[in-house]
């Protein structure tokens, strides 16, 4: 498993994915400059978490204008996995490598806290080494993060993670920032790209949290059926 | 603005054998105010305790720094961005949190944890509503783009802060010790590199505007306020990390307050040599800045370095990567002065660096002991539940989540404990260390008892950093006082500051940096003297971290106090009473060394302690309470003792079966029993029943309220 942690000038969670993987034994795992030509040597992307080019416009609006957002399509079309997380995740609905919108959180500040999360997708390569119903607990930090599928049919949308309470109950008050039904993360119809605001990278070792670690695990092993 | 005064300029004059020209003496004036010459404080500041085996780098430098072992150090400052954010609090904030990154990643530490103490006035004040509303969002705008984690703060309300609030801003960061930058320039014919912003006409004079009393002209200063670009420094910093690794600099500073004259003569006055600069090619954002404006610039996101001719290709090839302009502007001269041309080569100032000490009688020298009025509250006769419920609700006291749930606390991976229930902390990568780091003022005290309150300030948080197992290993201190030109105010801060260095001294925990800001002050008056400091320490093995939360049901509570119990001002006597007189509490010397001498045999005994601070014994065994399900009850005790804030007293949750050797090994100190763990969803206080989960709603939901 060949991994490329993708860098924009504002990126600042690019450090903390990189030791995350490495602490699980990732061999294989590079940054990549933004300005890359040619994504073909690897076998997943991960789009890091931070304020890419300031994101002073709107998030993501930038990077996605970059040469490794154009190397993206045809990386996806030849099975590659890409991870998007929290700003990641941004600039891939910006891009509409996945569907929908992140609007501002509902209370139009940033949130950072710990939240729940309930796994309702495990047949992907990213999800299946947890079990449908687990219940995640997970740092969010962020100001946009609302997701919203306006425009886009629900049956289309993969919804990976949702929001809940600690006991697994999906409800409006374990919903941080107004997202609607609560969805956390999503992928695309493949299961290949997944997007997700929550910080899985902040939670792989026994000091910070360890409901990240099934997620690294299942990529770096390389299982899983993104076929569905 | 920005002229010196006639006795300054006839100082100038002398030295220089001819007046100065005009960018001369805005470089006299802005190098002779307050903020950078600390005139009138310098005399108190020369004799702190700075004394470690671990200092790198002590007061003078950007940051302190401290070897912390295993090949790393931390450098840690605090600063104050007062005067900008009562005129502009987004920027003011923001700005201020930039610059005191700059200061640790100048010297080659990654920034890794912030923290932003607060004073505010009250909160049914719509105007100090606004003030920290744009102040949490200039901190959070920042800090959060960065990618540096917030890791605690301190809020706290006083009408005095209603025109002036403080905005103070500490910063941490953590390098190789091999890798340790200073602020020294060497060698003759090295090169003068400037990196970063290009330099605009913002913050022109910023120096001066921060040496003053704020008045209604103030508000016309605004431009006087710099403006903040996160995005920048997040690329610089990435700039700088790589410069340290490479070891491609021979010197390097931030430009601060009075940017690039500060930074040039900083660097040459500490290696003794000179620095001639060619203003010309100065990085500009518009082409009308003059050469004045270009000298005393305070534009944010802006680096000064002294550069080997031979390592110029490997920089800036670094500097073109991480998208960060730059320009060569200057060499370094034998001759120990600054000397700036324009690009014809004429001279635009020549000033010996030796005339640019300031060693004339500070603003203010007067000192005067004022007595204040002490009629303390009576809190014998109130309502034990009532009173637990309005401290509970009191911005004084309640949760502080809607400010710091704004902030970023976990971006790096490196958050162990984040803000919200005592000391915050921090691991250091690849190491099993860890460090905590807390915040702590006690403005009323200083107020009342300058040297008791600095001196009770430093024990405090001293003990608070010992109850989790860590070692206290430095102080870094913000003094944030009025004008100092009135006799009164100068004592505060010549005693406080005494106070805090005594302490600091007992305990052998060195003051590595500060700042002071001083003419906080306006037509009502001055602020509460904040003496703020933050206090850093380190646990060799992460695992052996004791929390301040009680751990299972059954333990037998106790207190134990260090100081001589006299009454100081409380919350509650604030809150219930509005009465914030007061003494203030001796510390007992004695029997602190012998408590500090004993830590090692006392503390395995314990399943938990805390200080009691902010709200007395009530408050403190109440946030013991707050993670794991437990409650407490104690049987009986005076109203008046549930809430006094004492000079140094924790409580220890003692497993019955240790009992008895806990207070063996504690006989001289006399710790009292006051009650005992429960489970359950009562809090009991002499007989009357409080629902635990009532009292966490008034407490996490109050303070969101005020912004409704």
């Amino acid at each position: 498993m060949k991994i490329g942690i993708g860098v924009f000038p504002g990126s600042n969670c690019d450090r903390d994915a990189m030791y995350a993987f490495k602490c699980h034994g990732a061999k294989g795992i590079d940054y990549i400059h933004y300005g890359v030509e040619t994504l073909s040597e690897y076998d997943m992307i991960i789009l890091p978490g931070g304020f890419s080019f300031g994101d002073y416009l709107r998030t993501g609006a930038i990077a996605v204008h970059s040469e490794l957002f154009s190397a993206l399509p045809s990386f996806i079309a030849a099975g590659g996995l890409v991870l998007g997380v929290c700003n990641g995740f941004q600039m891939l609905v910006e891009s509409g490598l996945l569907p929908g919108f992140l609007l501002r959180n509902r209370e139009h500040r940033f949130i950072s806290k710990q939240i729940h999360l309930r796994v309702e997708d495990t047949d992907t390569p990213f999800t299946y080494k947890y079990s449908k119903g687990d219940v995640l607990r997970m740092p969010i930090a962020h100001t946009t993060g609302n997701y919203q599928p306006a425009g886009t049919s629900e049956k289309d949308i993969r919804v990976i993670f949702r929001y809940c309470d600690e006991d697994g109950n999906v409800s409006d008050e374990a919903n941080p920032n107004g997202s609607h039904d609560n969805i956390a993360a999503i992928s695309d119809p493949k299961g290949r790209v997944l997007g997700m605001m929550p910080h899985f990278e902040r939670v792989c070792d026994p000091i910070l949290g360890e409901s990240g670690i099934p997620l690294i695990k299942g990529i770096l092993e390389g299982g899983g059926n993104g076929n569905s | 603005m920005g002229i010196l005064s006639a006795n300054d300029l006839k100082i100038v004059t002398e030295r220089l054998k001819r007046k100065p020209n005009s960018v001369e003496a805005g470089i006299f004036s802005v190098m002779w105010s307050e903020h950078c010459s600390y005139r009138t404080s310098k005399p108190f500041l020369s004799k702190i305790f700075t004394d470690s085996p671990r200092k790198l780098a002590g007061p003078g430098e950007n940051a302190g720094a401290l070897d912390i072992g295993d090949g790393y150090f931390v450098a840690f400052k605090m600063e104050s961005h007062n005067h900008p954010s009562a005129i502009e609090p987004y920027q003011g904030a923001a700005t201020g949190i930039g610059g005191i990154l700059r200061d640790i990643f100048t010297m080659g530490a990654r920034p890794v944890a912030s923290t932003d103490p607060l004073r505010f006035g009250h909160m049914n004040d719509p105007h100090s509503r606004h003030l920290l509303e744009e102040v949490v969002r200039g901190v959070s705008d920042y800090g959060n783009s960065v990618g540096v984690p917030t890791l605690c703060g301190e809020t706290q309300f006083d009408d005095s802060y209603g025109i002036n609030c403080l905005v103070n801003v500490f910063a941490l960061g953590i390098g190789r010790t091999d890798e340790i930058i200073k602020g020294r320039a060497s060698g003759t014919g090295n090169l003068v590199l400037y990196f970063g912003s290009k330099t605009g006409r913002d913050g022109v004079d910023g120096a001066f505007f921060a040496s003053d009393e704020l008045t209604e002209e103030s508000k016309k200063n605004r431009p006087s306020v710099q403006i903040a670009n996160p995005f920048q420094e997040k690329k610089v910093i990435e700039a700088c990390m790589e410069i340290a690794r490479k070891h491609l600099v021979v010197a390097m500073q931030d430009m601060g307050a009075a940017g690039l004259t500060s930074s040039s003569v900083e660097m040459a006055e500490r290696g003794n040599v000179g620095i001639s600069m060619d203003l010309s090619k100065v990085p500009l954002r518009q082409n009308d800045v003059t050469h004045y404006e270009m000298m005393l610039s305070e534009t944010q996101e802006r680096m000064l370095a002294i550069v080997e001719p031979g390592r110029l290709k490997e920089i800036t090839a670094v500097l073109k990567r991480h998208e960060v302009d730059w320009a060569v502007i200057g060499e370094v001269i034998d001759e120990p002065a600054l000397k700036l041309f324009d690009g014809d080569g004429e001279s635009v100032a020549v000033i010996p660096l030796e005339s640019l000490q300031y060693d004339v009688p500070p603003a203010g020298t007067k000192r005067e002991k004022r007595d204040l009025e002490t009629s303390q509250a009576d809190l014998s006769q109130i309502s034990v539940p009532s009173a637990i419920r309005k401290l509970m609700a009191s911005d004084l006291i309640n949760s502080k989540h809607w400010i710091y749930e704004q902030y970023d606390s976990r971006v790096g991976a490196d958050t162990v404990r984040p803000p919200g229930n005592g000391f915050s902390v921090l691991r250091v990568m690849k190491t099993k260390k860890a460090l905590s780091i807390t915040n702590l003022g006690l403005e009323d005290w200083v107020q009342l008892e300058p040297y008791n309150g600095g001196f009770n300030t430093v024990v405090r948080s001293a003990l608070e950093h010992y109850l989790g197992g860590f070692t206290p290993i430095g102080i870094t201190d913000c003094l944030n006082y009025g004008n100092p030109e009135k006799p009164h105010i100068l004592e505060q801060f010549a005693a406080s500051v005494k106070g805090m260095s005594d302490a600091a001294e007992l305990l052998s925990v060195p003051i590595i940096s500060g700042n002071v800001s001083l003419y906080n002050e306006n037509e009502n008056g001055a602020v509460k003297p904040l003496l703020q400091i933050g206090m850093v320490g380190l646990i060799e093995d992460i695992g052996d971290i004791s929390y301040p939360e009680f751990q299972k049901t059954g333990s037998r509570l106790y207190l134990l106090e260090l100081s001589d119990g006299v009454n100081s001002p409380t919350v509650a006597s604030k809150v219930l009473f509005d009465n914030d007189q007061g003494a203030v509490p001796r510390i007992d010397q004695n029997a602190l060394k012998e408590f500090i001498s004993n830590m090692e045999k006392i503390l395995p005994l314990v399943s938990s302690a805390r200080m009691i601070s902010r709200g007395g014994l009530a408050l403190a065994l109440f946030k013991m309470c707050l993670e794991n399900g437990l409650a407490f009850e104690i049987p009986k005790m005076e109203s008046g003792d549930l809430f006094k804030e004492y000079g140094a007293a924790m409580i220890f949750e003692i497993d019955p079966s240790l009992e008895k050797k806990f207070l063996s090994l504690t006989a001289t100190l006399s710790p009292k029993h006051i009650g005992t763990v429960t489970v359950g969803d009562d809090i009991i206080i002499n007989g009357e029943k409080m629902k635990k989960a009532e009292l966490i709603e008034l407490y996490s939901a109050s303070f969101g309220r005020n912004f409704l």
